[in-house]
């Protein structure tokens, strides 16, 4: 569960970008954030997952087994950059890095990987370098690596923002298949489409404040 | 103009033939300027690390330093460390002054700069993105460091390539911290400036042509290497 | 107005073409071996020869070796070198006329102070060196193919030691270098007693052996030979000879001081015999 309490960031001396008294987040649903450019939608993202450390205020997950109260714990709320950053090796090498960094061996790292890449599709492209991928094909590369850690929270992006109709249909897929498994995702974006219309929850960043689930209809311009 | 080809044709013939006394020179300059590279290659990796990706008061200071250090002559280098290995010297003791290990540690400082400075701007132009991509995937600080180091891997080589080309080619340092010593510390460029006083011009021709086909080998790979560290950047 | 100005600009110019064409003429190339240029002994010399010759030397300094080597070349017009067999040798072949014995110097064997080998013999150089060799002491050559070198490589055989026993260093260096060095390296070599006597201060090292025949070291000087190069300044080259061996340029030799010692014996008129025990045998 996600609580957070008189939460505010800004850059510099400049003014905050929005101020949040407090929410709170049971992290079982699809939650589309919606706001303007620059209306702050990464930076609160990016604090969500403890990439940086807010100008006042607190974060808490809190999860039903013992863990790490505070942010960073990897592996258990995951932010994904708008541009995903792929590895410059393989594809299978890719996910092979995360089999290694969490201590996988043998035939244990090489079934997760295997199985990842062709619940993802990317089975064909496990031995093509990683940065000849489509714009797809690398956001599915990136939740395939994400997903190999089986995380409680994904928090992404703008995931669909530079992709063709094709990639966002195939990507939203994904991502509703990651949920059903038991993910809680919150995702950001600026225009509705296939894959915000899927989401259960609606949080929206307007006028440096986060209105919480506001109605769909509301939302949908 | 006789002579000239005279020399010319023994200088390849010492080369071809596997002549011991050359080949041992050529073996004395790749074991030191070697070892220096690889001595002087971890800190340099820690030093440029920290100036790339650690903001501390002074860090532009520090940075204007490494570039400064590139610039200093190889003799001035030579001549610091002869008063600090000298008998008369703070190092004295240590009695390395006209052994390998003295060049060594000449080329050690010689190879820093040129490394520290190029692994820094390497460092630098690696995405902010690949360290917290890495942390979040589960990797550990080391870890990390690891797949950083790898993702500029191109310019990592292509540090090292120009800092070998740089001590494996002075000859100021190595003569007065050297000594020029047969079988001990002659290297290829001490043989070429201090045999040719002999007369002994087919040697110095022969250890020329090493130098020069080393120069060129080093910069096609390099060339390589800036074509594919830049595809990496570019992508 | 205009003939005349135009006159006078050409006389200017041809005789300003003269005079450097007749500069050029008067210079004399000298190659000769670091240990007598070091001394001081040329910088002595030579302006007192520039002063009543139309002639400017221009010196020089390198090992014997690569002086004989320029002369060969005909890179210079005159040798003044210490290398007796490779200068029989030189003038056998053509290369160079007019050999004279103008001058000996000699060396020394120095050595740490406490003497570690415990070579002090005295007068016998020979036995020095064997006693070096069986000691494994730390040795340091020239190993530059220099008369000082040649030198040494002639002691090494008449102590019939071959030199590649445990101490031994060939540096490849000038005299001043290898006596750093072995000062350095508390160690032993073999230098002309003119570098010993100009570098001493700076040493922590001690003279062990001098005054051996051995040890003496004969100074040449030959032209190089006319016939084979165009353009080589003999006459300048024959008038610094010849001034080199008379009386005035001998009486100059045997006058000159480093530190109060002298160092050169003039010895024009000797016969020097490059089979003598006192010579390399290169």
């Amino acid at each position: 569960m996600l609580e957070v309490s008189q939460l505010a960031h800004g850059f510099g001396r400049q003014p905050a970008l929005w101020e949040i008294p407090y929410l709170q987040w049971q992290g079982h649903t699809l939650v589309h954030l919606r706001g303007d450019n620059g209306s702050g939608k990464t930076t609160l993202l990016r604090l969500l997952a403890g990439l940086e450390t807010p100008r006042q205020g607190t974060i808490r997950w809190t999860w039903a087994e013992a863990m790490p109260a505070s942010p960073p714990c990897p592996g258990r709320v995951l932010y994904l950059h708008q541009q995903p950053y792929l590895f410059d090796t393989s594809v299978a090498g890719n996910l092979r890095y995360v089999a290694r960094w969490n201590g996988w061996r043998g035939t244990t790292a090489r079934d997760r990987v295997a199985a990842m890449l062709e619940r993802c599709g990317l089975a064909a492209h496990a031995q093509q370098r990683a940065r000849s991928l489509s714009g797809g094909e690398r956001m599915r590369l990136a939740l395939a690596r994400a997903w190999l850690l089986s995380p409680r929270v994904l928090l992404l992006d703008e995931p669909t923002a530079s992709l063709d109709r094709q990639a966002i249909a195939d990507v939203s897929t994904l991502i509703s298949s990651l949920h059903e498994a038991g993910c809680a995702i919150v995702l950001s974006a600026h225009q509705s489409s296939v894959l915000t219309e899927r989401c259960d929850e609606y949080w929206c960043l307007e006028q440096r404040c986060l209105q919480v689930n506001a109605f769909k209809q509301e939302v949908a311009v | 103009m006789h002579e000239l080809m005279n020399t010319a044709r023994e200088a390849l013939h010492l080369l071809l033939s596997f002549d011991p006394a050359l080949w041992e020179i050529i073996g004395v300059s790749f074991r030191v300027s070697l070892t220096a590279i690889l001595v002087a290659l971890p800190p340099a990796l820690l030093i440029a690390l920290l100036l790339a990706r650690v903001a501390f008061p002074g860090r532009w200071f520090a940075i204007s330093l490494v570039n400064t250090f590139m610039a200093v002559p190889t003799v001035v280098v030579g001549l610091v460390l002869f008063m600090l290995l000298s008998r008369s010297g703070p190092l004295g003791e240590l009695r390395l002054l006209f052994t390998q290990r003295a060049m060594i540690i000449g080329q050690i400082l010689l190879a820093m700069p040129v490394l520290t400075a190029m692994l820094h701007s390497t460092l630098q132009s690696i995405d902010q993105r690949a360290w917290e991509t890495a942390r979040q995937l589960g990797a550990g600080w080391w870890q990390s460091l690891w797949v950083l180091i790898r993702e500029a891997r191109f310019g990592v080589i292509a540090a090292v390539l120009a800092a070998f080309g740089r001590i494996i080619a002075e000859v100021g340092s190595a003569v007065m911290i050297g000594g020029n010593i047969e079988h001990f510390t002659r290297t290829i460029t001490t043989a070429i400036a201090l045999e040719t006083l002999k007369g002994e011009f087919a040697q110095g021709l022969a250890l020329g042509l090493v130098l020069l086909l080393l120069a060129l080998v080093l910069n096609v790979l390099l060339g390589v290497m800036r074509g594919r560290g830049h595809q990496t950047v570019s992508i | 107005m205009l003939t005349r100005r135009l006159s006078l600009f050409a006389t200017l110019a041809l005789s300003l073409l003269l005079v450097s064409g007749a500069q050029a003429a008067d210079i004399v190339r000298l190659a000769t071996t670091t240990s007598t240029y070091n001394s001081g002994l040329l910088d002595y010399l030579l302006p007192k020869f520039e002063e009543d010759h139309p002639y400017q030397i221009q010196v020089i300094p390198v090992g014997t070796g690569k002086a004989l080597r320029l002369g060969r070349d005909g890179d210079v017009d005159l040798v003044l070198t210490h290398a007796p067999a490779a200068e029989k040798a030189f003038v056998d072949a053509d290369y160079g006329v007019e050999p004279h014995g103008v001058m000996y110097n000699d060396f020394v064997i120095v050595g740490p102070s406490g003497d570690p080998a415990a070579i002090d013999g005295g007068e016998d150089a020979t036995n020095a060196f064997a006693t070096l060799a069986d000691e494994g002491a730390t040795f340091i050559s020239r190993g530059d193919d220099s008369g000082t070198d040649k030198k040494e490589k002639h002691l090494w055989e008449e102590a019939d030691v071959t030199p590649d026993f445990k101490g031994f260093r060939a540096a490849g260096q000038g005299m001043g270098e290898v006596l750093k060095m072995a000062s350095e390296l508390q160690g032993y070599t073999l230098t002309d007693r003119g570098t010993w006597l100009a570098m001493k201060d700076k040493l922590d090292l001690e003279i062990m052996v001098e005054g051996d025949t051995a040890l003496f070291n004969p100074y040449q000087v030959i032209l190089v030979n006319p016939q084979r190069y165009d353009g080589l300044n003999t006459q300048g080259a024959q008038a610094l000879a010849e001034w080199l061996i008379s009386d005035e340029g001998q009486d100059l030799i045997d006058a000159f001081r480093l530190k109060g010692k002298a160092l050169f014996h003039a010895s024009a008129g000797e016969k020097i015999d490059p089979t003598s025990a006192v010579h390399e045998s290169d």
